[in-house]
């Protein structure tokens, strides 16, 4: 045996390398195959965005909480004041009929309602939660403490109503993060002084007072003042101010809390503080909603506009594109647009040119091509809108002229009302697509510094290796250089900048377009009268698209003769009117204004009757008769803090819920189809995006407003251009066979001779024990598969016959 | 000396549009004009050119400025771009010289970006400098951005110019010679990128997007024209021309110019004098016989300007009048004297660049000659005026303007004026007066076309005159470029520069004038671009060749009237940058001196053609590949300095500030496109990739097999070691072992060695990823661009 060592040495030995071999060709086509074959894709935190789309899912998780402090006013001396006890059904009193206002029960609100009751020398608070905001504490608690292993106990209070109302001092009120006493009644003076101020002035009055503390997103402020000059049998009149106030005046005879007098204070907050736009109605506000739809036509446009989602773009980008339409400024016309005008009037028109009512060439005259001054308009009327919406949606505005801009719907004589009229149901087809408005896909028009009068400026971002502009920033106008009032500017700007400039990822997704139209009409078919959908002419002569925009006709004649006119003053200014109405309109606004207006309406039409039915049937079910409610409005924006605050409250709530979609689809999608790619520039996106999603909820919940909305506004930018990314919608679609047809013609030939010569180590192992002479020549060599493998068994043939010697030395 | 260029007159055009601008300003801040030429070419052919400037301020509010052009301008560090789609050729021989330049078929893109160290951000204030300073790699990127955009506003598929065969950056202008700038691409700070894609085809869908960026649309103004599209696109020879620039107007106010043009050669006949009088819109006319004799512009083109543009603070439409008759310039006495003056102030041109139009003066030393020759061209152009005026008396209210070169020496009077014979008289008409005055329809009469094709014309008798040629005239140069040899893998080029004898005597007669230091550097003008050279005798060609097409240098011949002459001797300048597979595209840049006596240059080049992979070849892989056309351009004398167009026949008013008289000015410099050529490639069988597949497959399976087999075998050689090692187990045996496994060893190592070089040499990412991975192994890696670059300077 011993002689037997050494051969067996050498036949280790390729025992070895056979099995190296195969190792090293496993080892090295494996990754390789691997590699080419493999998509590449960035981790993902799939957990973490699981879990947020959990936590999203629950109810009120992006709704921001509103605080509605009742700052109840006490006149003193003979007038009826609150104990300290009455405060706290009070303040619940006042949630309760806010819900019922809104139509909703406790769980779906996030509310609190706080009452401070001002008494000379002495403030006392107490608030109340509405069931859905503490469910979420209590929700947010438990995750809390399950997180740092420790078990619930907070929450279990069953009490919605957390009475702090202790004395305290003004010091303890500061700090605080609520409106505090402002102690209005600490002299008799200042008394009068507020009991007597007109709405107006109360506003700037307690804007005065209130300083920084009230003029805050989500924090409202409703004063329950004390009418000295009333008798008790008036009714409360109530305001809502240009800020974030409101008023309550109640007969001084009676307690605020009235039932009257907290219906008004529901009345008043429902629509405009605490209501959530555009939230999905329960079924009960949505068959009510249904039943006034079918009445009403108004009522149906104005829930279908709510139902709209919101016309800005996932980065919170929205363009304002002002257009002023010239649709045929030339005295000529060619005869076959003016017989098509004929035929389109139709017969009535016949006879009315016969009889004459038709204005006479008028036309002829007058034809000139109508222009703005846009700059003017835009610093006058559009800069407020911008600054007012800057923490809901980024706004951006261009303009343009266009002429020769016929509309598709020719307008037919009425005489009756001496105009051409456009029936209401041929207006969504009045706008022709060859007009040559904005594109929304070009990108956003870049403001430079062009004409001083305009404070913008131009914000680029950098993506990749191109700047890009994306933007307007609204800065205020910067003094001279070397003023004093300089660095005190630069500094606000430079404060102002990060919250204005556009998340990371804006530039690859397309801002939403809004198109406001001035249309002048052909000289021929002047005063062009739009009607509304009851048959009568439209408020202003416009109409909206919701999600394309607006339209209004300028009926104004320029002088005869001129080729060129400008639009007057007047008309500019109406326009500008219009045009912020309409947007409320698109943005959704419009509907908690005209609630308050319409209580009004309603207020008149049934006041002279209430009297009398009131007394009559004195129905317990029948809610006590209030007052009138006055609405302020902003002189220089329009848009009143509150409404912005409400357009947030939607924006933050609907950004959360689609970022954690998106996310989440994202992550369904990439889980479903293994094939698509994703870059690491996407995966940095979505860590991110779910990043800003924890804070936009950790935001809310402290009903930080502008966090909150800046967090999820991040969030849903950042999840959409990971979502959108290029590298996600080109999949390559390669079918597994194509994988293995195109690697398979290397891999097999090379590994044949490993297998070849695994099997023939095999085999020569099992016959070892009974190893005899021929079994060498018959060990698996002969057998060859292809041609190239004939000369390496060949050779291996011979290399094999030396072998023979050896063994037959050991037989 | 002046030095400035053709981008001198788009400066001049530019800073016209800013004066428009500064005039009308406060309130508008957006211009608009528009501007037509009508001008016959032949009997029955009749070129339209129109043309919409539009120019602003504002960065968001605009009155007419379309906002998607604002847009791309502030976007991207663009100096300038400048796009041509063009349908059918110019027929040199036929039509003429062009009064506005032609264009080769297909796209031309030129743009013109600012390096992006410079750039001056347009009220970037708040965004800081661009980040793209990675050269190159920006300029890629700004081009594909510039590329996506334009295609997209012109429905045209440029994205075809994105791949990089076609791009080539710069050439060496004529006018640069001079400043010594031959190797320079252009301005310091200023990158050129031009592109041409042959293939494209114009058709409707490009007009319509064209349209939309005019302020009216086709609805009214001079863009009615086109409303009759079958007429439009029926047209022998379409081109649409869109130019985007951005300047500022002064430090901060950034400005940004669009001009549009149109050109088009309309089918049109003269009704006979007889049927005249029922051709529609005659009986409107003014002069009744006379005009109903003619053809109305707006007939022609089967459409009506109905409305004016009202945006428009300018709407003209300029009628070429048809040239003198060769017998009336010859009858005139002085018509020899004219000669030497016309070519004098073509000396001064060529030597002077092309002098600024507000200038005024020539300042260049060597011009003497213009002051004694201008008073008696003048003189002569007086005494032929009044022939002349007689004949477009009948038109309407249009009034004459000629071009006119003024000098300051004076003579006579204060000024004198030299009408140049190169440019026809226009009549000019206002579309808005005309508008005004007649309702709608402008109506305008055309003058009778003439008897025979300009382009036809010439011969013996017209050479004498000289004046003859030049624009709306026979071409002065004809260029011919074939492709001979058969074969698919090897060809040759041929480009033909004819002059004709009237540029000839011009050029000779100009040389002379300019006296020794032309003769000198054309004697002694080695290869450099040496001062002095005599730019009149310079002709440059300029061809982009696609990376498949790879032309060999060393076979570059040119011959001068048929006779070889060696290439050094008459080298002025020379720019050439060979192509890199897949990446760039191969420049030839020369230009060559070339006595007047010349009359033919020809250029022979032989190349060789590349082998494409299947997937780098269109749908249409056998209609042959497109090789774009070449730019030559050479030095016309007669385009005169500090030229301008004036009102009336002696010169005197006040010039019209009109961007495309300035235009039609244009330079001394003239370029002529060759037509395009095809280059037929070996199409391969396309089912070729799995064919490479599997026999790359079979390679490394080879190559495995083979190493697994050298590996695990026993020779002789190991049986004799064996044995030996068994019998004797000496050192002997030991020994045998080592050598047995050294050469095992080396065996497999030539083997890997064999195989990996077979796969470097085959697959060229596998290159880059080694080089790659040398490099980062801290080796220096020899990278091809050394030699590329000694070659760029010609040095090598």
């Amino acid at each position: 045996m011993a002689a037997e060592e050494r051969p067996v040495l050498p036949q280790s030995r390729r025992r070895l390398y056979a099995i190296g071999f195969l190792a090293a060709y496993v080892l090295a086509v494996l990754p390789i195959w691997y590699e080419a074959v493999r998509v590449p894709r960035a981790p993902l935190p799939h957990d973490d965005i699981q879990a947020l789309e959990e936590e999203v899912a629950a109810p009120l998780a992006g709704a921001l909480a509103s605080t509605v402090t009742v700052y109840v006013l006490c006149a003193g001396g003979t007038y009826p004041c609150f104990k300290y006890n009455e405060l706290s059904p009070y303040a619940e009193a006042v949630g309760e009929e806010i819900l019922r206002q809104l139509g909703k029960t406790s769980e779906q609100v996030p509310l609190v309602v706080r009452v401070v009751h001002d008494e000379k020398g002495a403030c006392s608070t107490s608030s109340w939660d509405s069931e859905g905001l503490m469910a979420r504490q209590r929700r947010s608690s438990q995750r809390r403490d399950s997180g740092s292993g420790k078990k619930a106990k907070a929450g279990a209070k069953g009490g919605r109503v957390s009475n702090s109302g202790s004395y305290y001092d003004a010091a303890a009120a500061a700090s605080s993060s609520y409106v505090g006493c402002l102690s209005l009644a600490s002299s008799q003076q200042r008394l009068t002084g507020v009991l007597s101020a007109a709405d107006r002035a109360l506003d700037d009055l307690a804007a005065k007072e209130l300083g920084g503390q009230g003029d805050r997103p989500g924090h409202y402020v409703l004063f329950m003042l004390p009418d000295l000059w009333r008798l008790g049998g008036d009714l409360p009149l109530g305001a809502v101010g240009r800020r974030r106030f409101g008023v309550v005046r109640y007969p001084a005879g009676g307690l605020p809390s009235a039932p009257a007098a907290v219906r008004l204070v529901g009345l008043l907050a429902a629509p405009a503080f605490a209501s959530h736009l555009g939230d999905p109605l329960d079924e009960a506000a949505l068959s009510a909603a249904r039943a006034a739809a079918a009445s009403d036509p108004a009522v149906a446009a104005q829930l279908a506009d709510e139902a709209l989602p919101l016309p800005v773009s996932p980065a919170a980008q929205l363009h304002l594109s002002f257009s002023l339409c010239n649709a045929h400024p030339s005295p000529h016309y060619p005869s076959h647009t003016l017989r098509a005008a004929a035929q389109a009037s139709g017969s009535t028109a016949k006879q009315d040119q016969d009889s004459g009512a038709r204005p006479p060439a008028a036309a002829s005259g007058s034809f000139a091509a109508f222009a703005w001054d846009f700059a003017a308009f835009e610093a006058q009327f559009v800069g407020p809108w911008k600054n007012a919406l800057s923490a809901a949606a980024r706004l951006t505005v261009s303009s343009q002229v266009l002429y020769f801009t016929p509309a598709r719907v020719n307008g037919s004589w009425d005489p009756q009302r001496a105009a051409f009229t456009v029936p209401h149901a041929s207006l969504p087809f009045f706008v022709d697509s060859s007009w040559r408005l904005d594109p929304s896909r070009t990108g956003l028009p870049a403001s430079a510094a062009a004409d001083g009068a305009v404070p913008y400026d131009l914000a680029t971002i950098h993506s990749g290796d191109r700047s890009s502009a994306i933007g307007e920033v609204v800065l205020p106008p910067m003094p001279p250089a070397h003023a004093p009032g300089r660095a005190v500017a630069e500094a606000a700007a430079a404060a102002a900048l990060p919250r204005l400039l556009p998340p990371r990822a804006a530039g690859s997704l397309p801002p939403a377009v809004l198109h406001f139209v001035l249309f002048a009409p052909p000289p021929a078919q002047r005063p062009l009268l739009l009607l509304g959908p009851d048959g009568e002419a439209a408020p202003a002569n416009s109409f909206h698209v919701p999600g394309w925009g607006m339209l209004q006709v300028l009926n104004q004649v320029p002088p005869s003769g001129a080729m060129m006119a400008n639009v007057r003053e007047d008309n500019m200014e109406e326009f500008a009117r219009e045009a912020l109405t309409q947007l409320r309109l698109l943005l959704g606004l419009a509907a908690a204004r005209r609630r308050l207006i319409q209580h009004n309406e309603l207020h008149a039409a049934s006041s002279p009757a209430a009297s009398t039915t009131s007394k009559g049937s004195s129905n317990e079910d029948a809610p006590p008769p209030v007052g009138r409610i006055e609405l302020l409005t902003d002189l220089r924006s329009g848009l009143a803090p509150w409404e912005a605050d409400a357009l947030l409250r939607r924006r933050t709530g609907a950004d959360v819920a689609a970022a954690a979609a998106t996310l989440g689809s994202l992550a369904r999608l990439l889980r479903q189809v293994p094939t698509l790619a994703l870059p690491p520039a996407a995966g940095a996106l979505v860590r991110d995006a779910v990043a800003a999603l924890r804070r936009a909820l950790a935001a809310v919940e402290a009903s930080n407003y502008m966090d909150a909305s800046k967090a999820a506004q991040q969030a849903r930018s950042w999840a959409e251009a990971a979502f959108s990314d290029p590298a996600l919608s080109t999949r390559q679609n390669v079918p597994d066979t194509h994988l293995v047809g195109v690697y398979l013609p290397f891999c097999l030939p090379a590994a044949v001779p490993l297998l070849q010569a695994l099997l023939h180590e095999i085999r020569r192992r099992r016959r070892k024990p009974t190893a005899g002479v021929d079994a060498q020549g018959t060990s698996g060599v002969g057998q060859t598969l292809s041609g190239e493998m004939e000369a390496s068994e060949g050779e291996q043939l011979i290399h094999t016959e030396p072998n023979t010697p050896v063994k037959a030395n050991d037989s | 000396m002046c030095t400035r260029s053709r981008c001198c007159v788009s400066k001049a055009a530019a800073g016209l549009a800013v004066a428009v601008l500064m005039a009308g300003m406060a309130v508008a801040q957006d211009v608009f004009s528009e501007e037509a030429l009508a001008a016959w070419l032949g009997p029955s052919h009749l070129m339209v050119h129109l043309r919409f400037d539009q120019a602003t301020t504002a960065s968001r509010l605009h009155l007419s400025f379309p906002h998607a052009m604002q847009h791309l301008a502030t976007a991207l560090p663009l100096k300038s771009a400048e796009l041509h789609l063009t349908a059918g050729r110019w027929r040199y021989g036929e039509w003429g010289w062009p009064l506005v330049p032609a264009k080769p078929v297909g796209a031309v893109l030129d743009a013109s970006f600012v390096a992006s160290a410079s750039s001056p951000e347009a009220g970037g204030t708040s965004g800081g400098g661009s980040g793209s300073d990675s050269g190159d790699a920006g300029l890629e990127a700004h081009w594909s951005a510039l590329v996506a955009a334009l295609s997209g506003l012109s429905c045209a598929s440029l994205s075809l110019l994105r791949e990089p065969r076609s791009v080539g950056e710069g050439h060496t202008r004529l006018q640069d010679l001079e400043a010594g700038r031959a190797n320079a691409s252009g301005v310091a700070g200023v990158r050129r990128l031009r592109a041409l894609l042959p293939h494209e085809a114009l058709c409707t869908e490009n007009l319509t997007p064209w349209l939309r960026l005019l302020p009216c649309g086709d609805q009214a103004g001079l863009a009615s024209l086109l409303r009759h599209r079958p007429t439009v696109f029926g047209a022998e020879y379409v081109s649409l021309g869109l130019l985007l620039e951005r300047g500022a107007v002064s430090e901060d106010r950034p400005g940004v110019r669009l001009v549009q043009t149109a050109t088009f050669v309309v089918r049109a006949t003269a009704p006979a004098a007889g049927s005249g009088g029922q051709a529609k819109g005659a009986e409107s006319g003014t002069g009744s016989a006379a005009a109903a004799a003619r053809v109305m512009l707006e007939q022609a083109l089967r459409a009506e300007v109905e409305h004016a543009c009202p945006p428009a603070a300018r709407s003209l439409v300029f009628v070429a009048e048809p040239r003198e008759e060769p017998a009336a310039v010859v009858a005139a006495a002085p018509a020899a004297p004219l000669t030497p003056a016309a070519a004098a102030a073509g000396s001064c041109s060529a030597s002077a660049g092309q002098a600024d139009g507000g200038e005024g003066g020539v300042a260049a030393g060597s011009c003497t000659s213009l002051r004694e020759a201008a008073p008696a061209a003048g003189e002569a152009v007086e005494q032929e005026g009044p022939g002349v005026r007689e004949q477009p008396g009948a038109g309407p209210q249009g009034q004459q303007l000629a071009l006119w070169a003024v000098s300051a020496g004076s003579t006579h009077h204060g000024l004198t004026a030299a009408r140049s014979p190169a440019v026809p008289r226009l009549q000019v008409y206002d579309t808005l007066d005309l508008l005004d005055a007649r309702g709608w329809g402008l109506h305008l009469p055309l003058p009778s076309p003439p008897a025979r094709p300009v382009g036809a014309g010439g011969g013996g008798l017209g050479s004498a005159s000289g004046g003859a040629s030049g624009a709306l005239g026979p071409a002065p140069v004809a260029v011919e470029r074939y492709v001979t040899g058969a074969g698919m893998l090897r060809g040759g080029m041929v480009l033909a520069v004819r002059r004709s004898p009237q540029l000839r005597e011009r050029l000779r007669v100009a040389a002379a004038e300019a006296g020794g230091a032309c003769a000198g550097a054309a004697v002694g003008g080695g290869g450099a671009a040496a001062d002095g050279v005599c730019l009149l005798e310079v002709v440059c060609v300029y061809q982009v060749f696609p990376w498949y097409i790879r032309p060999w240098l060393h076979t570059l011949s040119v011959l001068y009237d048929g006779q070889p002459v060696p290439l050094q001797r008459h080298l002025v300048s020379r720019h050439v940058r060979p192509a890199t597979a897949r990446a760039s595209p191969g420049v030839v840049d020369l230009c060559l001196a070339a006595s007047p006596d010349v009359s033919e240059l020809r250029l022979r080049l032989d190349f060789s053609k590349a082998f494409l992979t299947a997937f780098e070849y269109p749908p249409d892989a056998h209609r042959g590949f497109d090789v774009p056309a070449a730019l030559v351009s050479y030095v016309e004398p007669l385009a005169l300095p500090a030229a301008q167009w004036r009102e009336g026949d002696s010169g005197e008013g006040q010039a019209p500030a009109s961007p495309l008289l300035l235009a039609l000015q244009g330079g001394a410099v003239q370029q002529v496109y060759t037509p395009a050529l095809l280059v037929p490639l070996a199409a391969p069988d396309f089912s070729m990739p799995y064919n490479v597949i599997c026999l790359s497959s079979t390679v490394l399976a080879v190559y495995f097999g083979a190493t697994l087999n050298l590996v695990m075998r026993r020779g002789a050689g190991d049986t004799a070691g064996a044995d030996g090692a068994a019998a004797a187990g000496g050192a002997a045996g030991k020994a045998a072992a080592r050598r047995r496994r050294l050469r095992k060893a080396v065996q497999a190592v030539v083997l890997l060695v064999a195989f990996g070089a077979l796969a470097l040499y085959l697959d060229s990412e596998l290159r880059e990823q080694a080089e790659e991975w040398l490099r980062g192994l801290g080796l220096e890696v020899g990278s091809p661009k050394p030699l590329l670059g000694c070659q760029a300077q010609g040095t090598c």
